[in-house]
């Protein structure tokens, strides 16, 4: 395994984790290591996103197909 | 004798102290003078005041190794962090001033609710992409549910350092919709499409309906988003007792007494989580910034999404402002829909529509605050 693969692995780094790496006095390191942690919290926000407006509009329509049933019902028995 | 206790307390005040005063009067000033949420920000102001006074007695503090208990510091422990029973509570008192009725009428405008909830999702791209934690960016994301109650809730649930923060900006641009709406609906209408006209047919809703209503609310949001169960549950409860018709009393209670006891405690509650050294900070400025973003996302995506809806139904199309109405703000955003619509021409009545897309908009924007916890928790 190269170390390319151990990072994909690794879980994001907290800001504690971060700190830490910069005391390494390493700059890219602690740049690779910010950068990760940013794109996984990035693809959390995407993901946040889309279950999110899925989600939204789910119950909303499934609402709004039960409303629109109740209705033509009230109408029918008018 | 020694009289320095006298000013003590005076010279232990800081500058992060004095900025707080300054905040503090400005949010009474605009309650007062300008009428923005005079129920909320009048007692988080004062708020913002008393527990910043150094070794404030409604903080807990410890002097001399004599531990003191600070009433306001008490009420934010139980009503909010342990329980979030305030926020929750208060949800009664709105469910039962809703009327529902105009949206039942006209189903279609659920939807609109739920695209205008667009901006919570998007701010919380931006806010991570400023380089906050997930969980702080997604309680700074709900400051575009445009419901002030839901984002206390999301922010404490999730633990976020900027509850303080979060509750100023989301109660001041829910008063500033006036002015948010109108530029943010500008950049994506045209005065002809601001123009258009919708026909109001109206029609009664049978009772039956009106009470199965908040009973199937509850069930469908709770089936698919379980952590929304609090906060829907309770707005429904509210809006049931309301509708059922054998609990009057109850209804008007909820309304007013239950709304205003826990609005007000609400408000200087709050105030516990606006401590200097907690809120003079940049982020404070950012979230104030992300809060306005996530406002005027809500509004265009509205407006965005009822254009797209006008495609496919091009025999029974909706006016793209009222999408914009599709946000909590109720009855602020209705009222600006309205306004515009007459701008544009002087007979052109969009209130009843606007009202069914704000209604539709506090479903939306509570089920949202439990989709976002939902995700956390899962």
């Amino acid at each position: 395994m190269n170390n390319e693969n151990v990072l994909l692995i690794a879980p994001a780094p907290t800001p504690d984790e971060v700190a830490g790496v910069i005391g390494g006095a390493d700059g890219p390191t602690a740049i690779l290591t910010a950068e990760v942690g940013m794109s996984e919290n990035l693809s959390g926000a995407v993901q946040i996103l889309g279950q999110g407006m899925a989600s939204i509009f789910v119950v909303l329509g499934v609402i709004a197909l039960v409303v629109a049933v109740l209705k033509k019902l009230d109408n029918r028995k008018k | 004798m020694d009289f320095s206790f006298l000013w003590e307390n005076l010279t232990a005040i800081t500058w992060q102290q004095l900025v707080m005063y300054i905040v503090g009067a400005v949010l009474i000033w605009l309650a007062i003078e300008k009428g923005f949420e005079p129920a909320l920000l009048m007692p988080m102001g004062f708020g913002a005041i008393l527990v910043n006074l150094p070794l404030s007695g409604v903080m807990d503090q410890v002097q001399n190794g004599i531990a003191t208990h600070g009433i306001v510091q008490w009420l934010f422990e139980v009503g909010i962090e342990a329980s979030e029973a305030l926020p929750i509570l208060l949800f009664i008192g709105i469910g039962a001033m809703i009327d529902f009725g105009p949206l039942l009428t006209n189903p279609k405008l659920f939807l609109c609710g739920a695209a205008a909830q667009a901006g919570i999702f998007l701010t919380i791209i931006i806010a991570v992409l400023l380089g906050f934690d997930m969980k702080d960016a997604a309680s700074i994301g709900i400051i575009g549910a445009a419901d002030g109650p839901t984002s206390i809730l999301v922010s404490q649930v999730l633990g976020s350092n900027y509850i303080g923060a979060i509750a100023v900006a989301a109660y001041s641009y829910m008063a500033l919709v006036p002015v948010v709406q109108p530029f943010a609906i500008k950049l994506v209408t045209t005065k002809k499409e601001r123009g258009m006209r919708m026909p109001y047919k109206g029609g009664s809703v049978s009772r039956r309906t009106r009470i199965l209503f908040p009973i199937i609310v509850t069930v469908i949001a709770g089936l698919v988003a379980p952590a929304s169960v609090a906060l829907v549950g309770f707005l429904m409860f509210g809006n049931l007792i309301r509708e059922c018709g054998v609990l009057e009393t109850m209804s008007k209670t909820a309304q007013n007494e239950l709304a205003n006891l826990i609005t007000l405690l609400l408000g200087i509650t709050i105030a516990a989580s606006m401590k200097a050294e907690e809120f003079v900070r940049v982020e404070t400025l950012l979230i104030m910034g992300l809060g306005l973003v996530a406002f005027v996302l809500d509004s265009v995506v509205g407006v965005l999404f009822v254009k797209v809806l006008n495609i496919f139904t091009p025999k029974n199309k909706i006016n793209p402002m009222v999408g914009a109405a599709g946000i909590s703000a109720f009855p602020m955003s209705s009222r600006v829909i309205e306004k515009l619509g007459q701008e544009a021409d002087s007979q052109n009545h969009l209130l009843m529509h606007a009202i069914a897309a704000n209604v539709s908009g506090q479903i939306a924007s509570v089920v949202a605050g439990g989709v976002v916890l939902q995700y956390f928790m899962g």
